[in-house]
């Protein structure tokens, strides 16, 4: 303390002529509003710096919770997309035809012939078999079977799988299937000779699926061949999504879809 | 209080006054101002503390601010002209002189005028920048305080010389 105290009286020139001088600097940037915003900003660049190096470290802790947000917030605007795109002459309330379920995905396979995820949503969430399952990019397959908590998900990388995809902007759609070849490659085929393509346009889900909402992207197509007889293409597609990189995705639960099964079960 | 302090009392008030109502007034060739008050920290006393000095002077601008509504730049231009009078004394009148016997009025015309100009030309240099406040001005800065303290230092120089004559 007497330390201290000796200091000051030491110095006591210099620390009244810096008190002096921070008052009346301080009353200077206060007066005028031009001094103030000068000062304003080049404080701010100091600030914002220190501040930044501060948000570098700790953004980084709140990562986990950060993507959970995110993945709600695409959860809610996929289901608008959805909705709307499906239901464009807005004679049905907009929200009404598909829900979506935020799900996660806890063990994924993709070396194997057939390939099986598994998600972190079941009965409890009102995830049935014969769902669909889709990424913020790509679609991921189909809901196999579920118990109350999990369910197991046909991968679309699965060769028993087959699902229906057309061409965007046109309505010529064929089968899309995987050949065990390649985790990021699929095949398309039985599209006609007369369909008009190039290589690089997006292929996206088809009209004529109960299971999935149409347009969906799934991937570009990389190059094409014509089929023995040359009637049909067959089209190799690169998928958008890497399956090998999945964390969460949507499943998609249809609301009229009991109804419009029971109808096609009826004619036939 | 004793007759010095009484009469440095109404040189502070006078010089104050002269300035404010009169001076500030004049925008020579149209803005070149004089600032006499700056005489004030130039005839204390020699031997004075550091601690009375620095306060006289900050509140000898500060006043002058009240009057210009400029915020503090005059007291932070008299505080430091203040602060580094005792370099300035060393400076124009050498390094041996006793401070007891030395007097401005006494003095070779050479320290005077160098003294006067210093401290006038640092005085002003510190109240234009922070007027302005910024380096892209650094050109008006820098002619404003030149001519301003030219015209200063030429004021108080004759008045000291009118004192020291009487």
């Amino acid at each position: 303390m007497q330390q201290i105290l000796k200091f000051f009286i030491r110095n006591k020139v210099g620390i009244l002529f810096l008190g002096l001088l921070s008052i009346s600097i301080g009353l200077t940037i206060q007066s005028h509003s031009y001094h103030n915003s000068k000062w304003v900003s080049s404080t701010n660049t100091v600030s914002s710096f220190f501040l930044n190096l501060k948000y570098d470290v700790t953004s980084y802790f709140s990562l986990r919770s950060e993507n959970e947000k995110l993945h709600h917030q695409n959860k809610l605007i996929q289901e608008q997309l959805i909705n709307f795109k499906t239901h464009e002459d807005f004679s049905t309330p907009i929200d009404s035809l598909y829900n979506i379920v935020n799900c996660h995905i806890i063990s994924n396979s993709y070396d194997k012939t057939d390939n099986f995820v598994l998600i972190d949503v079941g009965s409890k969430d009102g995830v049935k078999e014969g769902f669909g399952v889709s990424l913020p990019n790509g679609i991921m397959g189909i809901v196999e079977k579920s118990t109350k908590h999990y369910s197991r998900v046909i991968s679309i990388l699965n060769t028993n799988l087959s699902i229906n995809a057309k061409i965007k902007n046109s309505n010529q759609f064929g089968s899309l299937k995987w050949e065990a070849l390649s985790y990021r490659e699929m095949i398309l085929e039985d599209l006609p000779r007369s369909a008009n393509f190039k290589v690089g346009d997006t292929i996206v889900t088809g009209n004529n699926s109960l299971i999935f909402p149409k347009n969906l992207p799934i991937g570009a197509i990389k190059s094409f061949e014509l089929d023995n007889n040359a009637g049909y293409y067959f089209i190799t597609v690169s998928l958008f999504t890497d399956m090998t990189n999945l964390d969460h995705a949507f499943v998609i639960i249809p609301d009229g879809i009991k109804e419009a099964q029971n109808l096609l079960e009826q004619n036939e | 209080m004793s007759k010095l302090n009484v009469k440095y009392f109404f040189e502070f008030v006078a010089l104050i006054l002269l300035q404010v109502l009169i001076l500030d007034n004049i925008l020579f060739l149209g803005y070149i101002n004089p600032y006499i008050y700056v005489m004030f920290i130039i005839l204390l006393p020699f031997k004075i503390n550091k601690l009375p000095l620095l306060l006289f002077s900050f509140f000898l601008g500060l006043s002058v601010d009240f009057f210009n509504d400029t915020g503090g730049i005059h007291a932070a231009a008299c505080l430091c002209i203040a602060y580094l009078r005792p370099l300035f004394i060393r400076l124009s009148f050498g390094i041996n002189y006793d401070l007891n016997t030395l007097k401005l009025s006494s003095a070779k015309v050479r320290a005077q005028l160098l003294f006067t100009i210093v401290m006038v030309f640092t005085h002003h240099l510190i109240m234009f920048s922070l007027e302005y406040f910024s380096i892209k001005y650094s050109l008006e800065i820098l002619t404003n305080t030149l001519y301003s303290a030219i015209f200063s230092s030429l004021l108080i120089y004759m008045i000291i010389l009118l004192r020291s004559k009487s």
